[in-house]
């Protein structure tokens, strides 16, 4: 009884620990949105040893990959942000989540869920680890995002300027102006 | 519920798997951006997209609403990015004038930080560096929200049911398991479970089955895995030696059998037709139909027939039949204790006290006389006639209990023996019936119990206390009995001078218990229909048959699916 009892706390555990991206994707555009959205994806660079960068796609060359963070919607309102040079050999590899979905009406239903457990009484000694399990199964990854694992050169065409950097534009000089 | 849940896991993680490699490995999203270096990459990519070589006109513009069918693109939205860094949104109608290079439409301008600038109606091709379109994307939550909802669907149901069928919860008396197994589906004998109160309390010898055993020990699991207090006066094992071929019976008149030799079932028959393969063997498959919805007394009739060419005609017969009840008992038991309300507690006492009190369920007085046993009777021949021998009863609708009643002498005819049982629609569940010949008696060995573990390996408490004779209700020696509560769990042992060897074992399990009522229970008190039960109990059935008809359906998962798992008192208030 007891491995069954961790495991449910472990993943309920986990699953309050949301990763970085997370709270960067929720500033995405909508899935509905997303075809008139000036900005770029989201793309979270994996460099190996765990280490991550996480921001904007600004653009892609034959060397680097520009990162600007934190991710900021284009008429919301913004923090100061930082511009991030990635040397191409040093990504492992790299995901680009554009858009999120509408995650409201399942939130309200996983609620639903587990308002609907205390109606269960004596059976909820079963359905309450089912109903933790399923809906942290179901809500718990990539909620609602548009993922993808893509290559550097496949990633561009997601970048906010897909073209590659701007003519005329150099990193210095972009970013003071993002 | 509980059948459904490893279903419902099941479908869960299939919907689950779905969506999560559709998303990370982006299938249906790999083509969802396109991007054209200039006006020629995009107009050849779409042939037939609209151009103009002179100014549009209305019959040429396309409204936003027809265009995401009708843009070749597959968009309704063009994204124009310039050398300067800044992107052009064409949101409405736009088209590629080729007579001046430009793309024309309604677009909102947006900076290098993507800040709007403001709107355009053109933008020279020359300017563009990169065209861009995005067809609609279809949402990702289609399965997560389908698999929500099936969750949800599913706990709506169990909260219905459980807050409808309240009576269902799982009542059990104290169970016993031989093997690993704890599932109480598999439980291999219930105790004492008529004894309601104190003074009711009374031995109970269950068949737990036949094993292998080594050292003369034998362990079994104990356990209370209901809302109830089980007081365990006394526990013993009485264990046959059985030799090859050879099996032990438990008689309906308190003795023990040895037999060596079954007669073959020929064929078993019911209401619904053919049933031998249902009660042919001990596998665990019940012959079980619903009840009336009209009457719970019903009776149903289940004729059997045994090839008796291979029975010397002398040795005595047994009829063995492993059984056990439905939950019409259960329900209404629960049905009492609900009727009596706030009474509850007081009328347990007065009944206790008072040796004239009528128990509404008593197989001599209430309504388990009503409902009856299993009435077994055979044919006689010579007379023309059944006749009744005697009944098989014993309450409980858990452990499968395997009891043999002994026929009268009797002659078989044209090597046939044919039987009878008559007995309550949808009361009983048969998992077999065999007609043994009983070889001799048997003298089982008494393995008394040694002092129990908890399953942390903790001291019993209290100490020794079932290494007590067996004790008269309310005896001296009752003071020494074991109180489980609700999810209480230990190992018992049993120790013996038993060579070593395959045995069959029986429980005596002695002691009584207490049902708790329930918070909500509290509700149905009625105490006209707990006078009916008692002085009324064939027209009570009748009036109670088609509330539990409504219910029968859904009694089974309740009531499995409501067992304790660990302790519930905290939880207890609440319900």
């Amino acid at each position: 009884m007891a491995a069954p009892i961790f495991g449910v706390l472990l993943l309920a555990v986990s699953s309050c620990t949301a990763p970085l991206e997370m709270k960067e994707a929720s500033r995405l555009p909508m899935y509905s949105d997303v075809q008139r959205s000036p900005q770029g994806a989201l793309a979270v660079v994996y460099q190996g040893f765990g280490i991550k960068a996480v921001g904007e796609l600004i653009a892609v060359d034959d060397k680097r990959v520009y990162l600007l963070s934190p991710y900021s919607s284009s008429s919301g309102p913004r923090t100061a942000p930082t511009l991030t040079r990635i040397k191409r050999s040093e990504i492992e590899k790299m995901h680009v989540i554009f858009a999120q979905n509408n995650t409201v009406p399942m939130r309200r239903l996983a609620t639903a869920s587990y308002v609907s457990v205390f109606f269960h009484l004596f059976s909820a000694f079963v359905t309450a680890p089912v109903n933790l399990l399923w809906i942290n199964g179901t809500l718990a990854h990539d909620l609602g995002e548009y993922r993808m694992e893509v290559s550097v050169s496949e990633s561009a065409r997601f970048a906010r300027f897909p073209q590659g950097l701007p003519e005329g534009l150099t990193w210095e000089t972009l970013r003071n102006q993002l | 519920m509980m059948r459904r849940i490893p279903k419902l896991l099941a479908i869960s993680a299939l919907l689950l798997a779905c969506t999560q490699c559709t998303i990370t490995n982006g299938g249906y999203l790999s083509d969802f951006k396109k991007s054209y270096a200039n006006v020629e990459e995009l107009k050849n990519q779409y042939p037939q997209l609209e151009t103009k070589r002179a100014t549009p006109s209305e019959k040429n513009t396309q409204l936003r609403s027809l265009m995401s069918a009708a843009q070749p693109t597959g968009s309704p939205y063009l994204k124009a990015h310039l050398k300067n860094g800044h992107v052009l949104v064409f949101t409405g109608s736009w088209w590629l004038d080729e007579e001046r290079s430009l793309v024309r439409g309604s677009a909102l301008n947006y900076g290098l930080d993507r800040r709007l600038v403001g709107s355009q109606d053109s933008i020279p091709w020359a300017e563009v560096s990169l065209f861009e379109t995005n067809r609609p994307l279809p949402s990702n939550s289609a399965l997560r929200m389908a698999s929500m909802t099936v969750l949800f669907v599913a706990d709506v149901a169990q909260g219905i049911i459980c807050f409808t069928v309240e009576k269902a919860c799982f009542g059990s008396c104290p169970t016993f398991y031989l093997d690993d197994s704890t599932d109480v589906r598999g439980a291999d004998a219930e105790g004492f479970s008529n004894a309601l109160l104190p003074s009711a309390a009374y031995a109970d010898v269950d068949y737990l089955g036949t094993r292998e055993v080594k050292n003369g020990t034998v362990s079994l699991t104990v356990k209370n895995e209901a809302l109830e207090t089980h007081v365990i006066q006394g526990l013993h094992l009485h264990a046959i030696p059985l030799a090859a071929g050879e099996c032990a019976l438990q008689g309906t008149n308190k003795r023990f059998y040895r037999s060596r030799q079954e007669l073959p079932l020929q064929r078993a028959t019911a209401q619904e037709g053919d049933i031998t393969e249902w009660v042919l063997a001990r596998d665990g498959r019940e012959r079980w139909h619903p009840t009336s919805a009209e009457n719970l007394a019903q009776k149903e009739m289940l004729e059997f027939s045994f090839d008796a060419r291979q029975w010397d005609g002398r040795t005595p017969l047994g009829v063995s039949v492993d059984f056990r009840q439905s939950f019409v008992t259960t329900f209404l038991m629960y049905s009492a204790i609900g009727y009596l309300g706030t009474d509850y507690a007081h009328y347990l006492a007065r009944a206790d006290r008072s040796p004239r009190a009528v128990n509404p369920l008593s197989f001599e007085t209430g309504i388990g006389r009503a409902l009856g046993g299993l009435e077994l009777e055979y044919w006689n021949h010579q007379t023309q006639e059944w006749v009744y021998v005697d009944r098989f009863h014993e309450t409980g609708p858990i452990a499968i209990n395997a009891q043999t009643l002994p026929l009268p002498a009797f002659a078989a005819h044209d090597g046939e023996i044919r039987l009878r049982m008559r007995a309550a629609q949808g009361s009983w569940r048969l998992d077999r019936v065999a007609l043994s010949v009983l070889n001799e008696e048997a003298s089982p060995i008494l393995l008394p119990p040694v002092p129990s573990v908890g399953s942390d390996g903790s001291a019993p408490s209290p100490p020794h206390a079932l290494a007590q004779p067996l004790a008269k209700p309310n005896a001296p020696g009752a003071a020494a009995a074991r109180v489980n509560l609700p999810g209480t769990t230990y190992i018992q042992t049993f120790a013996g001078d038993l060579p070593a060897g395959r045995t069959a074992l029986f429980l005596e399990s002695e002691g009584y218990y207490l049902e708790w009522s329930r918070q909500s229970w509290l509700s149905y008190r009625d105490l006209s229909k707990f006078a009916q039960m008692v002085y009324r109990p064939e027209h009570y059935l009748k009036q109670v048959a088609p509330e539990f008809k409504a219910l029968e359906a859904a009694m089974e998962e309740v009531f499995w699916s409501t067992k304790q798992y660990s302790n519930p008192l905290n939880l207890s208030h609440g319900n």
